[in-house]
Formats: structure tokens, C-alpha cells, sequence
């Protein structure tokens, strides 16, 4: 029998509580009522960034967008009174915004697409290093809706862009034609460069 | 004007995120951006990256084909009211003439017919392969065919990931003969056939161009189903029509619009029915939509359910399930052919390990 904390009592009282929201009650997630009622506090796990800095969050919400975490947790190589998971690849700033990502996304899933849509276009609103960073935590961690997001907004950068803007995008300093390709697609389609 | 951020500084993208940036790319821009490195070059231009686009952005990728005048031109359905409807002229392959019928699109590629000719060719790319059907001219055979029974299609057998182009014709004894050309092969073979019903003898027709659908060709036979050839078993099977649909019409014409087999029906009325089989094969799936004008040449089905096509007086029109006009427009020259393709970067399989290359 879990010992009842002030975080399960919270949890409880929130999950029964009726909310008032935009005008209508809502009532709170049936999953967090069925949490409540068997006891268990909502159980965090801590992520460990490539600095060594600890991130404690909610494990359902990392559980429902990451397939690595997922994974870890069902095969039970996770244990939660003493680990924490080693994310070397991934620093602070961009481990911030991916738990940012989830947390918000798993705590609002029911709002409507278009708010949904306008947070979205907010988070990417980042610099050059930070989207970068962002692609690669997110392939790492399998996170498929970021993902989707992330590819969808590069392919929007770059879908109508001519060759030489593409390669500045990409940094694409040797692009491994001979000086003798690239003088003839040059000359044969010159509209593209 | 601002300039586009740069999305990474530090090393290069690792391949496999390149490859997910570009297979979400639409087949005009992968054409352009083989040139940005030797890499993309290799990634675009690869067969299999090619399959997984094709298979990815399929029902997103529609074209209409647009013939006359001399000219080819490539239409995006979803401009086709638009002011400027950004049309791509096309180079017609191995200089066939204006006079070129266009037999039967297939997963990007189409087929083109000018005798002796027959000429498979992805305009999204350039690819393309001539075939010859010369042996098939009267001069060449004992028993006499007969030219206009010729029947032509060109479909996908997805069991051998292989193309065939075929020509179902009919000698002056009255037998039926199914020739077809693999492209792996990189022949052609001759069957004797039975059409599934008599009735279809007489009918089948040169004016009936096969459609492609779902692994089968599909042939108008004005009869009371719908003539069909499975690539994958290589055989003859119908389709009847839907039975609501009686028996008194004017014409009742096979079309092949959005992904769907549908019927055009012209009535004594003056109303067009457009029945679409919303479910293949399914016979309770046929949905009737009622246009309001006799004589409606119906072009595309939108993606939310909507037809456009041709009021026999001119102008282009476009009316919702309920039969209401939601657009029209003048101006269309209605002289021209039409026809739908897909845009993909598909290439043809060789038969011996030799790639087709541009012509």
C-alpha cells in the first residue's frame, strides 16, 4: 500500500475536482481519477541532459510521446527509486523544450487543432542551432509528432527555394559535383540556381 | 527579404533525416533539388526512395494531362479555377505528333499510341520506353485483323513489380486475342481470350481507353458491366452496372475520376448523373450525384467530394454532392482531351539491368 504524500493528495483532489474551463466544467482526465483512486502519486521520472542537469516529469507524458522512454519503462530497465536516463546527446536548453513539447501536448490534447496548430508554430519559433538540435533529440528520443512537426516546417522552408539557398540552409559546403557537372546544370537549368 | 534561416551549423544532417526531409518533398521540387548535391542526387534518383514517395504522397499528386492544340500541358487539379493556373508545357517524346492518343496512366506514367508506336513516359521525370506494335499492322499477319478492335490499356502487376501494355483485338474469323508486353520481359506474348460475356464482343470498341485501377485495367464496353483485366492473375473478370441505374439512358460512359470508377449517364432529363463507386467492387457503394445540366462532361472528383467538369455550353463548373454550383468559370477550351495522372519519381524496371534513360 503506497504511502499516501501532499503530491498524491493533490493529485486526488485535482482529479476529482470539477474545473471550470473557457466557461464550461470540465471534469479532469479519467485517467488521472483511476490514478487517484488506486492511490499511486503521479509518478515522474528524472531525464539527465548531456550536462549533467536532472529534469524530473510526469512518466506518462514522456511514456506517450517517447518510444525510447516508453520502451525503457515497459521492459523494466527504469527503476524509479534510484535512476535517472542518461541523455548524453541531448543538452539542457533542448531537453527543456522537448519535455515543453510533451508535457503540453499530452495536458492539452483535447484543445481544438487550430490552438494546437498556433502553440505549435510558437515552440518552433527558435533560432538556426535550436531547430537543429530539436530534429536531432527528437529523432533520438523517437518522438513522432515533433518529428512530423519539425519535417513538415523544413519542407515549408524549403519547397520553392533555388539550389544555392538550399545549400546556405543545409550548409552544404561541398556539394561533390565535378566543376564540370556543375557547369552543365548550371547552363541547363539555370532557373534553378 | 528575409533570408531563410539555416538549420544547422555544426556537422551534416545524418542521411536517413535528409531522406525523411525529402520524401515529404512534392515530385517537382525532387526533380530541382538532384542539383543541390551529389548526395541528394543519389537519394532522390534511388529506386527504392522512390517507391516510399510514391507510396507516401499517391493521393496527394494528382495531375490532369491536358491535350490539344498541338500542345501538352500539365494542370494541378487544385488551380484549375484559379486566375493564373500555373499549366507546365510538356515535350511530347520521340516527336510523336499532336495527333497522339493518350491509352491508359498508371502510377505516373502514361501511355501514349501513335501506330506503330506505343510509348510509356513519366512526364514528371522524362523517363520513357518505345514499343513497337508494328507486327500487329495488317500487312504483317495471315488471318486479318480487324484495326478497329483494337482495345488498348496499360496497368501495374504488383506481384512482379513489372508494367504490362496490352492490346486486346479481334481477327475477321471472330476470335479474340490478348497481346501484352512486360517491360521486364521486354516482349510481347499473344493468348486466344473469351471475354466474360458475348455481348461484349460487339461492343468493345477503339474508343474506349482502359483505366487503371486497384491492379486492374478497366474498359467502357456499353454493355451491362463494366469489362475488366486483373494484372496480377491476367485475366478477364466485369463489373456490373449498378442495377438502380436501369436501362433508360442516352449514354452511360466509363470514367475514371479522383481514384474512383464512376459512370457518366446522360438521360432524356436534362440532368447528368455522375454514379460513383465510393467502394471498389463493392455494388451497394454506387452513389448517384445529380448535375443539374444535360450533357455534363465530368473532368475530376475533389477531395471533398466535389465534381468539376464541362457544361456542354462551355466553362468549367464544379457542384457538391447536393448537385449545387459552388464555382464556375468561362473560358475553358473545352476542344481539348483530357486526362489524369499522378506526379512520381518512378522509373521503369529494366529487363536486363540497363536503365531507361531520357530521351
Amino acid at each position: 500500500m503506497t504511502q499516501l504524500d501532499r503530491l498524491s493528495v493533490y493529485h486526488w483532489l485535482n482529479a476529482w475536482c470539477i474545473k471550470p474551463v473557457g466557461g464550461a466544467l470540465v471534469r479532469q482526465e479519467p485517467e488521472y481519477i483511476l490514478l487517484a483512486l488506486m492511490g499511486s502519486p503521479l509518478k515522474k521520472i528524472m531525464l539527465c541532459s548531456s550536462e549533467k542537469e536532472i529534469f524530473s516529469v510526469e512518466e506518462q507524458v514522456m511514456v506517450q510521446h517517447s518510444v525510447i522512454i516508453n520502451n525503457m519503462i515497459e521492459d523494466g530497465s527504469y527503476n524509479h527509486e534510484e535512476s535517472k536516463i542518461p541523455l548524453d546527446c541531448v543538452d539542457s536548453k533542448t531537453l527543456k523544450k522537448v519535455i515543453d513539447y510533451c508535457t503540453h501536448h499530452t495536458h492539452h490534447h483535447n484543445d481544438n487543432q487550430e490552438d494546437l496548430e498556433a502553440w505549435d508554430a510558437q515552440f518552433l519559433n527558435v533560432d538556426s542551432n535550436g531547430l537543429y538540435d530539436l530534429l536531432m533529440a527528437a529523432n533520438y528520443l523517437e518522438i513522432r509528432n515533433l518529428l512530423d512537426l519539425i519535417y513538415g516546417t523544413i519542407k515549408n522552408m524549403i519547397k520553392g527555394k533555388k539550389i544555392d539557398e538550399i545549400r546556405r540552409i543545409f550548409n552544404i559546403k561541398d556539394h561533390g559535383f565535378t566543376p564540370e557537372e556543375e557547369e552543365q546544370n548550371r547552363k541547363e537549368y539555370p532557373h534553378f540556381y | 527579404m528575409e533570408m531563410t534561416k539555416r538549420i544547422n551549423y555544426k556537422n551534416d544532417l545524418p542521411n536517413e533525416l535528409i531522406m525523411e526531409i525529402l520524401t515529404r518533398l512534392p515530385v517537382k521540387s525532387l526533380m530541382r533539388f538532384k542539383c543541390v548535391s551529389k548526395l541528394w542526387f543519389a537519394i532522390i534518383s534511388n529506386d527504392s526512395f522512390a517507391k516510399s514517395h510514391f507510396e507516401r504522397s499517391a493521393s496527394s499528386s494528382h495531375r490532369i494531362l491536358c491535350h490539344g492544340d498541338g500542345e501538352l500541358r500539365s494542370i494541378d487539379p487544385d488551380l484549375l479555377f484559379h486566375k493564373d493556373p500555373h499549366t507546365t508545357k510538356l515535350s511530347i517524346p520521340y516527336s510523336l505528333s499532336a495527333y497522339v492518343r493518350i491509352q491508359g496512366s498508371c502510377r505516373g506514367f502514361i501511355m501514349l499510341q501513335e501506330f506503330p508506336d506505343l510509348v510509356i513516359w513519366n512526364p514528371s521525370t522524362g523517363v520513357n520506353k518505345r514499343i513497337s506494335y508494328d507486327h500487329l499492322s495488317p500487312g504483317n499477319l495471315e488471318s486479318g485483323i480487324i484495326l478497329d478492335s483494337f482495345m488498348f490499356g496499360f496497368g501495374y502487376d504488383a506481384r512482379r513489380d513489372d508494367y504490362l501494355a496490352i492490346i486486346v483485338w479481334c481477327d475477321v474469323n471472330g476470335r479474340r486475342f490478348l497481346e501484352y508486353f512486360s517491360v521486364r520481359i521486354n516482349k510481347w506474348e499473344r493468348v486466344e481470350i473469351a471475354l466474360p460475356r458475348p455481348s461484349m464482343d460487339a461492343a468493345a470498341s477503339l474508343s474506349s481507353p482502359g483505366y487503371y485501377l486497384n491492379g486492374a485495367i478497366h474498359w467502357d464496353t456499353s454493355s451491362d458491366s463494366i469489362l475488366v483485366f486483373d494484372m496480377i492473375e491476367r485475366e478477364f473478370f466485369e463489373i456490373p452496372l449498378p442495377e438502380p441505374l436501369g436501362k433508360e439512358f442516352m449514354s452511360c460512359c466509363l470514367e475514371l475520376l479522383g481514384g474512383f470508377l464512376c459512370l457518366s449517364v446522360w438521360r432524356e432529363s436534362k440532368k447528368t448523373e455522375i454514379w460513383v463507386m465510393k467502394e471498389y467492387g463493392v455494388a451497394s457503394s454506387w452513389t448517384v450525384y445529380r448535375i443539374p445540366k444535360s450533357n455534363f462532361d465530368p473532368l475530376y472528383f475533389t477531395k471533398s467530394d466535389e465534381i468539376i467538369g464541362f457544361p456542354s455550353l462551355g466553362g468549367l463548373a464544379k457542384y457538391d454532392e447536393k448537385g449545387e454550383l459552388r464555382e464556375c468559370m468561362e473560358n475553358w477550351n473545352y476542344e481539348y482531351h483530357f486526362w489524369m495522372y499522378l506526379e512520381s519519381l518512378l522509373s521503369l524496371p529494366s529487363s536486363s539491368g540497363i536503365a531507361w534513360k531520357e530521351e
